[in-house]
């Protein structure tokens, strides 16, 4: 997905008619993302939430929420990417307001998506785990071994090996 | 032939220069635990058993005001409904490591192996509290902005002023909990912070000087305050998508309880806010020492509505 900005048109405008510290414009920040597997809930007031692995499984959001699906956090960067904003540059609130929700919207039909092929197809539809249950004995040996294949362990901080 | 033509290098003398080993470790840093000496903390009530604390709340609906409009007729009663928040303590999280006899023996004695990495693992346990505190943001009834918001001054004050139009007190008991990219990017960008004209008295040294709004205490993650809320900042503040889920809360928002154990044989750690107890014991089956540190924790949000999450992405700062 490819949105275009036009750099020219900002140039020139001030935001001095906001009071300080509001702002009509934002600087693109181009910040190193790796990206994370995330999971994607439903809050009973209809709020739909992204949340990493780790903290979804801590907040034993499975349970907590309603589980729309999951995806490995790629297209979100993408399509921010796609926008072939320069570092530093300069774009209108709005427009990045845009250019972010539509990152957040592509990233959860991925998730949606996963989910109902998962559910047609019968296949395993991850749940959240912490990077500690790989090394839990208490843990479910299947789940540990899912783990292990996820090879998504690598920022495990307790390490008993 | 000139007597200096054949100096000694170091390769000729390598077998005279040693190595040194200095009585400095370059430890493992960990986030200051800014949640847990904040919320809520009921561990007082623990000590006498249980596994689930409650705490009465009577807030979910109001008394209306009657009117007597005919003097003498019977008047009409009402109640209010209770709450019932509690904390179930259900986490028990440890850390375990040995150390074989050879290894203890003949690890220099400068270095005492077995209490610094002690003292690493009492902090990653620190640390799960923390996590687990901040984790409960997802339960916040008010959202300000989502992760397509880029935080400006404008979020902070509806922030603020949506805590107080619920009439909460926004002069005591409560704080912001920012990520330190939130704070240093994106906050530290806005000049209403750190211009003399704005930021408050000209006889105060401003951020730029302290890197503190105000007076702050550093050491303890505390970075002073903002419209008169304390700041602090914290690594373990939630991410997601490249949003941060900073908080402005009441200390009634989240509550916890610590319920670690005490062993008599052996110096419990009582760190910042959470009591995590470290055990060494020598095991002659492993021909080692084994130490397992351990915490026993829950956590809840008491009050939903008694604070905001500040959304804010990363992708983006104010221009």
């Amino acid at each position: 997905m490819y949105i275009r900005y036009n750099i020219k048109k900002h140039m020139n405008e001030s935001d001095n008619e906001l009071s300080p510290g509001e702002f009509d414009n934002v600087k693109y920040k181009a910040t190193p993302y790796q990206p994370k597997m995330t999971f994607f809930y439903e809050k009973n007031d209809e709020t739909v939430f992204a949340a990493e692995e780790q903290e979804a499984a801590n907040g034993k959001y499975n349970k907590k929420f309603r589980f729309l699906g999951w995806s490995n956090g790629q297209i979100y960067s993408q399509t921010i990417k796609a926008a072939n904003l320069k570092k530093g540059q300069v774009i209108s609130k709005d427009e990045a307001q845009v250019l972010l929700n539509s990152a957040f919207e592509a990233e959860l039909k991925v998730a949606k998506s996963n989910l109902a092929e998962a559910k047609k197809n019968g296949t395993r539809i991850p749940r959240p785990m912490r990077t500690e249950w790989y090394f839990d004995g208490s843990v479910p040996e299947k789940d540990r071994e899912y783990f292990a294949r996820s090879n998504n362990y690598g920022q495990a901080r307790i390490n008993n090996n | 032939m000139a007597v200096t033509t054949d100096p000694a290098t170091a390769a000729d003398l390598s077998s005279m220069i040693g190595e040194v080993w200095t009585p400095m470790i370059l430890e493992e840093m960990f986030a200051k635990s800014v949640a847990a000496k904040f919320f809520t903390d009921i561990s007082s009530y623990c000590t006498g058993g249980g596994d689930i604390f409650h705490i009465p709340g009577v807030f979910t609906n109001s008394f209306s005001v009657s009117t007597q409009s005919t003097q003498g007729a019977e008047i009409t009663t009402q109640m209010g409904d209770d709450d019932d928040s509690y904390i179930t303590v259900d986490t028990h999280n440890y850390v375990a490591f040995i150390l074989g006899d050879k290894d203890v023996k003949q690890v220099l004695s400068m270095y005492d192996a077995n209490v610094i990495y002690a003292k690493k693992a009492a902090d990653t346990l620190r640390i799960a509290l923390e996590d687990a505190l901040f984790g409960l943001w997802s339960s916040v009834t008010t959202a300000v902005g989502d992760t397509a918001t880029v935080l400006s001054d404008a979020e902070i004050r509806v922030g603020i002023e949506t805590v107080e139009a619920l009439n909460f007190d926004v002069d005591s008991d409560i704080a912001f909990f920012f990520h330190p990219y939130t704070y240093w990017i994106q906050l530290g960008a806005v000049s209403k912070y750190y211009d003399q004209g704005s930021r408050g008295p000209l006889t105060t040294a401003g951020m730029v000087a302290t890197g503190g709004m105000g007076e702050g205490m550093p050491t303890m993650g505390y970075k002073g305050t903002l419209y008169g809320i304390p700041v602090y900042t914290s690594s373990r503040v939630v991410s997601g998508l490249q949003t941060y889920r900073n908080l402005l809360a009441k200390k009634e928002l989240f509550g916890y309880a610590v319920q670690t154990l005490v062993n008599p044989n052996s110096p419990s750690y009582s760190t910042d806010g959470a009591n995590v107890r470290a055990q060494t014991s020598y095991e002659l089956r492993n021909l080692g020492w084994l130490t397992v540190v351990d915490i026993i924790f829950g956590v809840k949000i008491l009050r939903a509505t008694a604070g905001v999450v500040l959304n804010g992405s990363s992708a983006f700062i104010g221009s």
